[in-house]
């Protein structure tokens, strides 16, 4: 029954528009999430520069292909092992949460709740319980 | 693990915890449910909803393509997420001084050309798109205009707006389509001294002036207020504050329905011309509800101007002209002043009409055609002279026709200067029913009807004394004496 009603919230919540990030495809198919709250996007010598929060990813125009509001962030998937070096931990609402140097620190810094947890190359969906 | 989960089976902490999972998520998802893409050119926002946006495709790296519009790359400014909807179907400006700030819905965005040049706005939608628009003016600017044309209807809200152009006219509607004009709040329009303009403000569609708020407008130039085709004043307050022309110029036909409309004007208070020809009450004023009161202090200028027919039914109206008679040259031939001109017939079935004249050959009423009065409250008075141009002349009739005169019904108080007559017509002069009375200097006495009248000569009329004759009883107006008065009174049972 909770089930039940978690799919009903989650479908509303769909249905409602729940278009939280922004995805960008690559001219080689690879994707690149951005969460999308209070986003902004510049276009300046042949680059787009995503900031938020402080943050400032640039990417080659010519290398993009298309963008799209997604529900999820591209790419996600529970946070292994593998994951390590620089890990930078924003919220679900897209509040920049702190730059760890590995997993372990992170799992121990971070309080019960669901993140996006982004490395070099990929973006990750973590639960710390 | 904390106290809400103790005690607990482990089949119940799993649904627990699912459910807690999506308590956290249900909040973001209604967080984060209206992001909306906005894409800002210059001072132009286009505000793409997410949910309508689907693939937004680069192409070459220089442009960028959303809801159908393709922008160019190197034109945009940002683009920015945030939570402001803006619903479909809606363009909004913002006058901020110097600039303004114009904000598109997604949806229309590859159907409009939208340019803000300093506070200059114009916005033109294409033929493909035939959805209603409807456009949200609001701010202050003292250098800034609003442009729109289009080939479908639309409505223009005015709210807690103030716009001067030191150009051109402050608003122009060129789409030619059902335009809705929407007062909220209070409003003021003001025109460049010199231009090519027609009006301050001027729409080439058939309007409907609403809402609850004022409007106050200036015509530096030419017209305050001006229609192509047909304009109907369902309510709000209107103020032409000033015209060096007319202050309503419609094209087709104006129809009073209610609100408040005051007209201070050089040339005619309200004109309504017969330039539709085929179409609906081509050429008439019609006055339903509602209160007007002008004035129109131009030589030759009328308070209230209708190339056809005008009918009143309702309402109270206040007209008042100060301007003389003149020689207009072109036609050899002497043009007319009068508190209200009816190229047609004027029909009176109810309301108030209080019309004044002063100035030299200027008449109260002047009709082309009939005048049938069957109801309301009339009061009509002239105080000019004599206007004369070599040969001619023309007098201050107070109500004046090239066609029949009928009273039906109805509260008449008609005076005319020393040297006019109360009603004057070479035609039929009938009184069927009523309570009338007539003052002039020169005699005025009907030809028939069913109904009896008396006629009084040489009477002293006085400002402010109450002229009583068998049971007919008016108070004078301040500005009216007659030392040599002709006094027409007729009423039922007399």
């Amino acid at each position: 029954m909770l089930l039940a009603a978690g799919c009903l919230m989650a479908l509303a919540a769909h249905a409602d528009g729940a278009y939280s990030y922004l995805t960008f495809t690559h001219n080689n198919l690879a994707e690149q999430s951005f969460s999308a709250a209070d986003l902004t996007i510049t276009f300046e010598n042949g680059q787009a520069v995503v900031a938020q929060n402080g943050n400032k990813t640039t990417l080659a125009l010519d290398d993009l292909q298309k963008m799209r509001f997604t529900a999820e962030p591209a790419g996600v998937e529970e946070v292994v092992a593998e994951a390590n070096g620089p890990l930078t931990v924003v919220s679900l609402s897209g509040q920049r949460v702190g730059t760890f140097k590995d997993k372990a620190t992170m799992e121990r810094s971070l309080k019960k709740g669901l993140y996006v947890v982004k490395t070099a190359g990929k973006t990750y969906k973590y639960e710390a319980r | 693990m904390n106290t809400f989960f103790t005690n607990m089976t482990l089949g119940t902490m799993v649904r627990r915890k699912a459910l807690a999972l999506l308590m956290l998520f249900a909040p973001v998802s209604a967080f984060v449910s209206a992001q909306t893409l906005n894409v800002k050119v210059g001072e132009v926002t286009y505000a793409h909803m997410a949910e309508q946006t689907g693939d937004m495709l680069f192409d070459n790296g220089s442009t960028l393509t959303v809801q159908g519009k393709t922008y160019q790359l190197a034109e945009v400014t940002s683009v920015t997420v945030n939570n402001n909807r803006v619903a479909d179907n809606t363009i909004a400006v913002n006058y901020q001084g110097a600039k303004a700030q114009v904000t598109v819905a997604g949806n229309l965005a590859q159907h409009v050309t939208v340019s803000a040049v300093g506070a200059d706005v114009r916005v033109v939608a294409d033929s493909t798109y035939m959805g209603a628009i409807a456009y949200t003016l609001t701010g202050s600017s003292a250098d800034g205009s609003f442009y729109m044309d289009g080939d479908a209807k639309a409505s223009i809200t005015l709210d807690n707006l103030s716009l001067t152009s030191a150009k051109d006219g402050a608003i122009t509607i060129d789409d030619g389509k059902k335009i809705d004009v929407n007062l909220v709040g209070t409003n003021v329009l003001a025109d460049a001294a010199t231009g090519l303009q027609s009006a301050c403000l001027y729409i080439n569609g058939h309007v409907d002036l609403l809402g609850e708020g004022t409007l106050a407008i200036k015509g530096n130039c030419r017209h305050a207020y001006s229609s192509d085709e047909y304009t109907r004043m369902v309510s709000g307050t209107l103020t032409v504050e000033s015209a060096k022309a007319d202050g309503v110029h419609v094209k087709q036909y104006f129809e009073m329905c209610g609100g408040t409309l005051t007209v201070n004007s050089e040339g005619d208070g309200i004109d309504v011309g017969a330039k539709k020809k085929g179409c609906d009450n081509n050429g008439q004023l019609i006055l339903n509800g509602g209160v007007v009161a002008v004035t129109a202090t131009g030589e030759g200028a009328k308070a209230i101007k209708a190339d056809s027919t005008i009918t009143m039914t309702g309402g109270t109206v206040t007209g008042k002209t100060t301007g003389s008679a003149y020689f207009d040259a072109t036609v050899n031939d002497i043009g007319g002043v009068s508190s209200l001109k009816a190229g047609g017939k004027f029909l009176m079935k109810g309301g108030s009409l209080s019309l004044t004249s002063t100035g030299p050959g200027a008449k109260g009423i002047n009709a082309d055609g009939d005048i049938v009065i069957d109801n309301g409250q009339l009061s009509v008075v002239t105080t000019g002279d004599l206007y004369v141009y070599n040969a001619l002349d023309t007098k201050p009739h107070a109500v004046n026709t090239d066609g029949t005169i009928t009273i039906n019904g109805g509260t008449l108080f008609v005076a005319a200067s020393s040297v006019g007559r109360a009603l004057s017509t070479d035609f039929a002069f009938l009184v069927n029913g009523g309570t009338l009375m007539g003052i002039g200097g020169k005699k005025s006495e009907p030809t028939g009807g069913t109904q009896k009248y008396k006629v009084y000569k040489a009477q002293n009329i006085k400002a402010g004394a109450t002229a009583a004759y068998d049971g007919v009883s008016f108070t004078i107006p301040a500005i009216y004496n007659n030392s040599k008065a002709q006094v027409l009174v007729s009423k039922a049972g007399m």
